[in-house]
């Protein structure tokens, strides 16, 4: 996915035309509902960690003397979450507090996304744990048909043990359709405190629902349900699945979800941790501090190395938490059917520790999946209060021409009108759908005290008489457009109306707002839906399911017995030589019979 | 069985006797040229080893390697004796499970453990 498309033509006419330098700084900061993709932190949140012996009551008033209000506590000693003052920045937040001796560190609350592209459902052949050189269906990884016997050598080990429901193995990622035909049976029994298998901390509540796909897809590669004439197989028949829910519909998450999901999984039992998650690039210490708060309660975590192709080790490209360096911390690389290192994959010879399948992967999903997108070239309801106003245009992106709602019409050379409030809304049928996600890509240009506004509203009609409206003022994106999603499920109605607004004071104006690449993407859940897809993020879980499979097997294992057992019974494959600290994929049966070394040995002689 | 079993003590003894050049006849009449030595180590944690078809192998230098395998219970024996002339060995412990690395019978051995010097006496 893109992040940045510039307008290059466009940008050839700032340099020539009499029009406003780009004074200020690139900023989405304060939309609340939609997320700039781009953005590698929340904007206005700061994560906290006080001295230990700064009482509640010293933590609050610090927080209250910045201006600051506290999010939420992040289940992890000291650590808090701080929402920045108005008319702050992080920056400015972290430097109070580092300046404070009260606290020991600050950082920002990390964006992190989930490692994988999804595509249509379909039915295929699972050649990661039985390759005869079959062809998948619908893959869409190139090749697609592989080398017999390259695969995870785990049919053997079926002939052992299938059963890992004695271990709980929690999924963090985007939920789990945990009503899904091959899932309902093997997840974690949470009691009456936890009836639907886990938690939710994007909502905080306890319905962990995937509205992605991802998280069941990735929790169908450990456990889907075996020998059950449906589906898929996991690593594990039977299981006992937690899902945790710490990505939203989009995919995204940050560090404040992970310290949660991360604890919440440690305090309620888990001994597997999968995260099919990355980014960041920065060293995040309160995502460390998780990770070892996981090793203290001899817990393993599995993780993905990341889908950028590059080298985790790297200095300019790190990716975490896969170059975190815990021992019981499991970094995975993605191999193709013929057992080369899949494309995409990340790899680094001291931060990712072994390989496994990664490329049309078939597992659950959560439901079927659609689409509407608009050309903006008509049906849209247009008014202003002065002149002008949003109008249907054509800019040119990368040299090709491009159908653009713009304001003014004469954008980007033009400026908008002062005391004008001008609107364009259309409404379009989203009934029957769980989730509704809302993209385009805006280049914006707005003085401050000048707004521009996304609005929906479920009742049809002009989504800012009423609707739900999201803006931003001050903002000069200009020549870049900034690819700008939002979760709009509130807005699912056989007539939901989403609209644009600028709208602007008596003083100055600006080059004003366009927008392209708008559409609408759709999730219905359901239980019998499927998918293949590519990613490290499906190489992490069958390397989950099979820790989670040794200590079934072994219940005395400790997590360090887990992480040598796997590295030790791995398979040596030359495309992970010199990419990996093994270069080894693994093997499932051949570590279900490995044996560590015995310990201990002393002698007394009479 | 039982009788093959004491044959085969029996000749043990005699040719033990024979390259000593020691009194023969039964064991630990001979005291002064043999201790007894005693060897523990802590149990494995695979399930494989703690159950039937799984067990130890203690190597030590120049001896038979003394096989230690699990019998009933929660784990197998993890403390064995050998009666050693005078000398220094090198002693390692190896754990052993039934199945192998392909998922046949054909077992499977660990590495050894890391090596102890022993001194006898």
């Amino acid at each position: 996915m893109k992040t940045k498309t510039r307008l290059c033509t466009i940008f050839m006419v700032v340099l020539t035309g009499a029009v406003p330098t780009l004074s200020n700084s690139v900023s989405a900061e304060r939309f609340t509902r939609f997320h700039p993709t781009a953005a590698k932190y929340v904007p206005g949140e700061v994560l906290v960690k006080f001295k230990l012996m700064i009482t509640a009551s010293v933590r609050k008033a610090t927080v209250m003397a910045q201006g600051h209000s506290v999010l939420a506590n992040l289940e992890q000693p000291g650590w808090v979450q701080l929402k920045v003052g108005a008319g702050q920045t992080v920056d400015q937040a972290l430097t109070a507090y580092r300046n404070d001796p009260k606290v020991e560190t600050v950082q920002p609350n990390y964006i992190y996304h989930l490692t994988a592209v999804p595509n249509d459902a379909q039915y295929g052949q699972l050649w990661a744990f039985k390759n005869t050189g079959q062809i998948v269906n619908n893959g869409t990884y190139t090749p697609n048909s592989g080398t017999p016997g390259d695969d995870i050598n785990v049919e053997k080990a079926w002939d052992h043990i299938t059963d890992c429901s004695n271990v709980v193995v929690a999924v963090l990622d985007s939920g789990i359709n945990y009503n899904q035909e091959d899932l309902a049976g093997n997840m974690w029994n949470g009691g009456t405190t936890y009836p639907d298998h886990g938690y939710n901390y994007i909502d905080n509540n306890d319905v962990p629902m995937d509205l992605h796909g991802h998280g069941t897809h990735v929790a169908g590669i450990i456990g889907a349900a075996g020998n059950n004439a449906k589906g898929t197989s996991g690593v594990c028949w039977k299981a006992s699945i937690m899902a945790v829910r710490i990505a939203d519909s989009g995919g995204h998450l940050t560090t404040a979800n992970i310290l949660q999901g991360v604890n919440f999984a440690v305090a309620n039992g888990a001994k597997v941790i999968n995260m099919s998650l990355g980014g960041g690039g920065a060293f995040d210490q309160a995502y460390s501090d998780a990770i070892t708060n996981a090793q203290t309660n001899d817990v393993v975590v599995v993780v993905a190395a990341g889908n950028d192709g590059s080298n985790n080790d790297n200095a300019s490209t790190p990716t975490y938490p896969c170059n975190f360096p815990q021992p019981n911390l499991l970094c995975v690389a993605a191999l193709d059917q013929n057992y080369q290192l899949a494309g995409f994959s990340n790899f680094g010879l001291t931060s990712v520790d072994v390989g496994a399948p990664g490329t049309n992967i078939l597992s659950p999903w959560a439901g079927t999946e659609g689409s509407i997108t608009d050309s903006l070239t008509s049906g849209w309801t247009i008014s202003t209060t002065t002149s002008g106003g949003w109008t249907y245009g054509s800019l040119s992106v990368n040299g090709v021409p491009t159908p653009f709602l713009v304001d003014p019409g004469s954008y980007p050379t033009g400026q908008y009108n002062n005391n004008t409030d001008d609107r364009v809304f259309k409404s379009f049928d989203l009934a029957g759908v769980n989730v509704a996600r809302m993209q385009a890509s805006i280049a914006i240009n707005a003085m401050s005290g000048d707004y521009f506004r996304i609005g929906y509203s479920s009742g049809g009609g002009d989504p800012f008489a009423g609707g739900i409206i999201d803006g931003v003022t001050g903002v000069a994106t200009y020549p870049i457009l900034l690819p700008v999603a939002g979760d709009i499920s509130d807005c699912i109605s056989a007539n939901c109306s989403i609209g644009f607004q600028l709208q602007s004071d008596s003083s100055l104006t600006d080059l004003g707002v366009a927008i392209t690449g708008f559409g609408i993407e759709m999730l219905t859940l359901n239980a019998t839906s499927y998918n293949t897809i590519n990613g490290t993020s499906m190489a992490s879980p069958e390397v989950a399911g099979l820790a989670t499979m040794l200590r079934a097997r072994n219940p005395q294992y400790t997590y360090a017995d887990v992480v040598n057992s796997i590295k030790q019974g791995g398979r040596a494959v030359a495309a992970l030589a010199n990419k990996t600290t093994t270069g080894k994929a693994i093997d499932v049966m051949s570590s279900l019979a490995y044996i560590n070394p015995p310990t201990g040995l002393t002698a007394t002689v009479k | 069985m039982k009788r093959f079993a004491g044959l085969l003590v029996v000749f043990l003894l005699v040719g033990c006797g024979g390259g000593g050049g020691g009194g023969g006849g039964g064991g630990g009449s001979t005291p002064s040229a043999t201790y007894s030595v005693t060897l523990d180590w802590a149990p494995n944690r695979e399930s494989g080893v703690n159950s039937t078809g799984g067990g130890y192998k203690v190597v030590i230098s120049g001896q038979p390697t003394i096989d230690v395998p699990y019998t009933s219970g929660p784990t197998a024996p993890t403390s064995t004796m050998a009666s050693l002339p005078a000398g220094t060995y090198t002693v390692t412990v190896k754990a052993y499970a039934a199945v192998d690395a392909q998922g046949g019978s054909s077992g499977s051995l660990s590495a050894p453990s890391a090596p102890i010097t022993v001194n006898v006496p």
